[in-house]
């Protein structure tokens, strides 16, 4: 979450066989992450059976009834994949857009209005961002205990910073635009201004942080749930899936395997689009 | 030392005080947030009423909150951690005992990170429009999001479990066996890291290589080799070091997740240990020490930059 965007080399302008390549990547990434959105929105019609259901045939190889086998608790793993995919979409989303949510708030007020508010912002963010926030993440979802709601919380009072500090230079760089102040000429007010004009346009840098933040939150997310810090035993959730198959690596490995990789497609194919947003946005400068 | 550098220096050592103490407000507030009684919490669960009462009274918690935040930092100045309310062990003595494994895995970690981004990050600067360095840079993006806990579980279960070369967990006694039991978390770490610490000293390399002095070096015909170590890697290091400590608090973080994964008894798998049972004053102090480690590695770096770039200046 401390993380800024690395700076991205060179751009695409020229449209070369190596630029033609770029693209194609990215689409395969656009089109495994639209995959993946609807394997976990259409989880309940595609499961083959219940994820919670506890069955005898316990550890299972993958078979004809049970494509990926089942876990040590006689549950069919296919089915637990997709809806841990459920889980951990629909987390990462929220455990990113809550602090970009709270934070473009607070930071496009600050900075809009200036003075006393944008001082105190400012000497807010940079303690914050002084401070470390994966060892405050672990201690705060350890006090608030495990769980889908204090895992959002943590995510929100420690990620908003970021995007108060991005927004922030955005729209003091917007501000003085020229349509800006003809919206003013035009008699309308500043807080409409600031929600109709100022804010639309200073958001693509916040969009771009997004999708790195999203990575980022899925391996949070993950990690803690490995640690059983995460969400409540029991949830299909991908890190979890990892930790429960950690005694029978040897002789199945692929119970730890395919959430795994399951997690690797998800964070890279949304990175890969954020890259993307990154690269029109300089393109367009 | 210039005017402008000791400005830097001592506006920087200011600027520590408050984010000390924000560090330590936050610290003491865990307790309050924990849902239920914090004394009931600290004293454990087979405590008696009067226990707990006596709990809170003995650690203040009957007491305002500024009271007990100057009670902690003076506990703290006297070296008081405070003592684990699982085995009761002073906590002092648990991080005495821990923190070389901590020590040594982040220089191991330290080590495989930077002779991985080097030259994947030495590709990307001199030839950025290469078929190869737009590989690795799919490349990096995909591996900074495999999960380190799985990467390391994975690892474990090819390099260690199928050919039985390496140790799958645990710590040695001997110095032979230590450095076997460390080839597997450093890697897993290692490559935790790589690729941020590639991407940010790609990013400063191709800053360097487009410089005057080195547009002019190369008209006087110097390239290659010399090129690179002569004009470039020294200038790109106190960019370097500043994106190094930026990541430290991955690598922190990173050493909680592969020493829990590999049965490393260091100072994040106890966090993680403590955390999973409800050990509070552990977790607490653990906080702290990793806060200020961070804190710490930050300060170091901004100093080492301006000592090493005369034109530092503050802000």
């Amino acid at each position: 979450m401390t993380v800024s965007p690395p700076a991205s080399g060179p751009d695409v302008v020229v449209k070369s066989r190596a630029s033609r390549a770029k693209h194609w990547t990215r689409s395969a990434a656009a089109w495994l992450l639209a995959l993946t959105i609807l394997a976990a929105v259409f989880a309940p019609l595609l499961a083959p059976a219940d994820p919670g259901q506890l069955t005898l045939n316990q550890l299972q190889p993958p078979s004809a009834d049970h494509l990926l086998g089942t876990d040590a608790l006689g549950r069919d793993v296919l089915s637990r994949l997709l809806f841990a995919l459920r889980t951990d979409l629909m987390l990462m989303v929220f455990a990113a857009g809550l602090p970009m949510l709270i934070g473009t708030l607070i930071g496009a007020v600050a900075a809009y209005f200036g003075g006393v508010l944008d001082a105190a912002l400012r000497w807010v963010a940079d303690i914050f961002q002084a401070l470390p926030v994966y060892v405050l993440l672990i201690a705060l979802v350890f006090v608030l205990g495990p769980g889908t709601q204090s895992l959002l919380v943590a995510f929100s009072v420690l990620g908003w910073v970021v995007y108060a500090r991005l927004i922030r230079t955005e729209v003091r760089r917007v501000r003085e635009q020229e349509y800006v102040s003809a919206s003013y000429l035009l008699g309308l007010s500043r807080t409409a201004v600031l929600f109709k004009h100022v804010l639309p346009n200073s958001l693509r840098q916040s969009f771009v942080y997004l999708a790195t933040d999203m990575g980022m939150a899925l391996q949070g997310i993950a990690v803690l749930s490995f640690f059983g810090l995460g969400v409540k035993a029991g949830t299909p959730e991908l890190g979890a899936m990892v930790s429960e198959a950690q005694l029978y690596l040897r002789s199945h490995w692929w119970l730890a395997t395919f959430p795994g990789i399951t997690i690797v497609i998800l964070g890279s194919s949304v990175a890969a689009l954020g890259d993307r947003l990154r690269d029109r946005g300089e393109v367009g400068r | 030392m210039s005017a402008g550098r000791l400005h830097f220096v001592v506006g920087r050592l200011a600027q520590v005080f408050p984010v000390l103490a924000a560090l330590l407000l936050i610290v003491v507030l865990l307790q309050q947030m924990m849902p239920g009684d914090p004394a009931r919490v600290i004293a454990g669960p087979r405590a008696t009423a009067e226990q707990v009462v006596q709990v809170r009274h003995e650690l203040g918690l009957d007491r305002p909150i500024f009271e007990q935040f100057g009670r902690h930092v003076s506990n703290l100045l006297q070296g008081d951690l405070g003592t684990s309310n699982r085995t009761g062990i002073p906590i002092t003595t648990i991080v005495g005992d821990r923190i070389g494994v901590t020590v040594w895995l982040l220089f191991g970690g330290l080590l495989v990170s930077t002779l991985l981004a080097m030259p994947a990050a030495l590709l990307m600067a001199l030839r950025p429009r290469s078929r190869g360095a737009r590989i690795c840079s799919r490349a990096l993006t995909i591996i900074i999001n495999c999960p380190p806990f799985w990467v390391g579980l994975m690892l474990a279960s090819v390099l260690a479990l199928g050919t039985g070369w390496l140790p799958v967990g645990g710590f040695g006694v001997d110095f032979g066996d230590r450095v076997r039991s460390m080839i597997l978390p450093s890697l897993t770490i290692g490559l935790a890291v790589m690729p941020l610490l590639a991407r940010s000293a790609a990013a400063s390399l191709s800053q360097v290589l487009t410089a005057d002095h080195v547009t002019t070096a190369r008209s006087l015909g110097v390239s290659g080799w010399p090129l690179v170590r002569r004009h470039l890697l020294r200038n790109a290091l106190p960019p370097a070091i500043t994106l190094l400590a930026i990541q430290a608090a991955a690598l922190l973080f990173g050493a909680v997740i592969v020493e829990q994964t590999f049965g490393l008894p260091g100072l994040g798998a106890e966090m993680i240990t403590a955390a999973s049972q409800r050990d509070f004053p552990v977790v607490q102090a653990l906080t702290l020490i990793f806060g200020l480690a961070i804190i710490g590695i930050n300060l170091l770096a901004d100093l080492a930059v301006a000592l090493l770039d005369p034109r530092t200046t503050w802000r």
